[in-house]
């Protein structure tokens, strides 16, 4: 188990190495240059433009400026905001929580929905409950999450008067008037990610009731109940934990688009603000830690893996 | 998953299935396409409602009953009429015309970046999976920052700074879908690759291009062509959100996304009218695609046959 945490580890930081490489460059090779950018809007003059390009690193060639970029990033330091003087790495801490609340308490509440839906629709296969339930996620994978949400707040105000509270208040410090405000995206977020859940976990469930060992196991005389608990679930969990990784950075794009909805001060607002500033530094920063937080997510998997399969523990 | 086989790919003397007895012939045209209809019926709707949407876009200049930039100030913020089918904008513009010339844009996007993504996505992923060894783990390890990568993010960080290309939207949007497609294809590739007619063909002397081009590729198709159809769906969704954020197409052009964005946003209470459409466009058409993706993996491969 050991080392396979151990190679699982390594795998992931340089996995985050190379989507920083990928990052980084993405945002060097923007033609034109991003102090041009800057400039024209901020009307610097050509000794402020010289100054910001010098602090920016953007003189040095690429592997130079990279390599100053990471080390300052591996001390926690990912600059200043070009516009606020705020040091980037205090304000993607504090928004952090929020976006992760959004994205946990979506996928509690997408497994909720799919977990019943999937077993479900695999022990009545072809039957109604199924088509219901293939109907169902089949509808969620099709509808544009932004749309959901913009038509549940403009409606939830139209009919229902209802809107959530304004100002964003923390759930460590007010974890009521936060739940009012977190409820009603992260269900429509759950509903949305429920429909990819619900399809992997169906077949995955049927993948395995039609192996022999299921047979064996019932013609042992295991009940139904328990077959389905110590063998049908515990065997399909392997793909449906991928498939929570692997929707990660899905559930963090649409973070995006569901904080600016409910004005939820997050990371996706975060760099809304920072593309809207043309903050250089703020968008690079977040897209790292964004493909960092999914690393690390699929690294949870991956270690969920040794747990959920012995095999798995053993082989590795 | 073992259960990716491709049918194509196995033993003649397993029943054929439908999807093998249309691609051998043998029958009349007319009557194979009865005979899909009767087996995938709602596939076929869906994809009957996919080509008029398709052609209603593509067509749009002949077919839009109006000037998708035509401004009437007196007609604004129509409900549904006889003259406006799906009512006028804040700005009195047709949106029926806005919405077929929308769909022209976004489909667009999508079946270019698809179509970049799936033809990189093949050519790395056979090869990854035909000659393993080294070159293999690199293209694993490439497909991990891939998989990592969060398409929509990185999409508006970009086209943000470097103004709103088209072509660019494209190109990152096709970035995004690269890593599920390289996965796919190498899948089926070692799949393939571990079938005797490979060692068979090899014993004959074909060389690595000749095995990957002749033999690989046309019975590693299958779980590509169903991703790639899946992929559409997922490309029109990255590009409707990014245009509903405001940086994808640019407006007074149409666009989907946008048309949900601000521009129906700020008149939703008095015409919620406005945002019904341009959504109900996306969903019918993402819907569409996951459904013939569905009905395609069914046909290639009967044994997942309702999985």
């Amino acid at each position: 188990m050991r080392g396979y945490l151990l190679r699982r580890l390594l795998l992931a930081a340089l996995t985050l190495l190379g989507i920083s490489v990928l990052v980084a460059g993405m945002m060097r090779t923007l033609p034109g240059d991003v102090v041009d950018v800057l400039a024209a809007e901020a009307f610097y003059d050509d000794r402020e433009k010289e100054r910001l390009r010098e602090e920016l690193g953007l003189e040095d060639p690429f592997f130079v400026y990279f390599g100053k970029w990471l080390g300052a990033a591996l001390q926690g330091d990912f600059g200043e905001s070009l516009r606020t003087q705020r040091s980037v790495g205090d304000d993607l801490a504090r928004r952090l929580d929020v976006t992760m609340e959004l994205a946990i308490l979506g996928l509690i509440i997408a497994t909720t929905i799919s977990v019943p839906l999937g077993i479900l629709a695999a022990l009545r296969r072809s039957q109604w409950p199924d088509y219901v339930a293939r109907s169902i996620a089949v509808f969620a994978l099709a509808i544009p999450g932004f749309w959901l949400a913009t038509l549940a707040v403009v409606f939830g105000a139209k009919w229902f008067s209802w809107s959530p509270p304004l100002g964003y208040q923390p759930i460590w410090e007010a974890p009521f008037t936060n739940l009012q405000q977190m409820w009603l995206p992260a269900l429509l977020f759950g509903l949305i990610l429920a429909g990819v859940q619900t399809r992997i976990l169906r077949t995955a469930l049927l993948d395995v009731l039609r192996q022999d060992y299921m047979l064996t196991a019932r013609a042992k005389g295991l009940s139904r109940l328990l077959l389905l608990r110590r063998h049908a679930l515990r065997n399909s969990l392997i793909p449906f934990v991928t498939v929570i990784g692997v929707q990660f950075p899905v559930v963090l794009g649409g973070a995006v688009v569901f904080e600016l909805i409910f004005a939820l001060p997050g990371l996706g607002a975060y760099l809304l603000d920072g593309i809207a500033n043309r903050d250089y530094v703020v968008v690079q920063a977040v897209n790292v830690w964004i493909a960092g937080a999914v690393i690390i997510t699929n690294l949870l998997v991956d270690v969920s893996y040794g747990f959920l399969d012995p095999r798995i523990r053993v082989g590795a | 998953m073992a259960s990716s086989t491709p049918a194509s790919a196995s033993a003649p003397e397993r029943p054929q299935s439908l999807a093998q007895a249309v691609l051998s012939g043998g029958t009349s045209a007319a009557l194979r396409v009865a005979q899909v209809v009767r087996r995938y019926p709602f596939p076929c709707l869906m994809a009957l409602v996919l080509l008029l949407i398709g052609l209603g876009s593509g067509l749009a200049d002949l077919v839009a009953p109006a000037d998708p930039l035509a401004i009437n100030p007196r007609e604004r913020l129509f409900g549904p009429t006889t003259t406006y089918i799906m009512g006028t904008d804040a700005l009195g513009r047709d949106v029926f015309t806005r919405v077929l010339y929308g769909g022209r844009a976004s489909l667009g996007v999508s079946i270019a970046s698809v179509g970049i993504a799936i033809g990189i996505s093949t050519f790395v992923g056979l090869v990854s999976g035909a000659v393993s060894g080294w070159l293999d783990v690199l293209v694993q390890r490439i497909v991990d920052v891939l998989m990592a990568f969060p398409g929509l993010i990185i999409v508006i960080s970009l086209t943000a700074f470097l103004g709103n290309s088209v072509g660019l939207l494209i190109v990152v949007i096709a970035i995004a879908l690269l890593g599920a497609g390289i996965r796919v294809a190498r899948a089926a590739a070692i799949q393939v690759s571990s079938q005797p007619y490979i060692e068979a063909a090899r014993t004959l002397g074909a060389g690595q291009a000749r095995i990957i081009g002749r033999h690989i590729l046309p019975n590693a198709m299958p779980p590509i062509l169903v991703i790639a159809t899946a992929q559409l769906g997922i490309a029109i969704l990255i590009e409707a959100s990014v245009s509903f954020l405001g940086y994808g197409i640019q407006p007074p052009a149409a666009s989907w996304g946008f048309m949900l964005g601000a521009e129906a946003r700020i008149h939703m209470i008095e015409q919620p009218w406005l945002s019904v459409w341009p959504g109900l466009a996306i969903f019918l058409t993402v819907f569409s695609f996951n459904i013939i993706g569905d009905a395609l993996r069914d046909a290639f491969d009967p044994r997942l046959r309702g999985a």
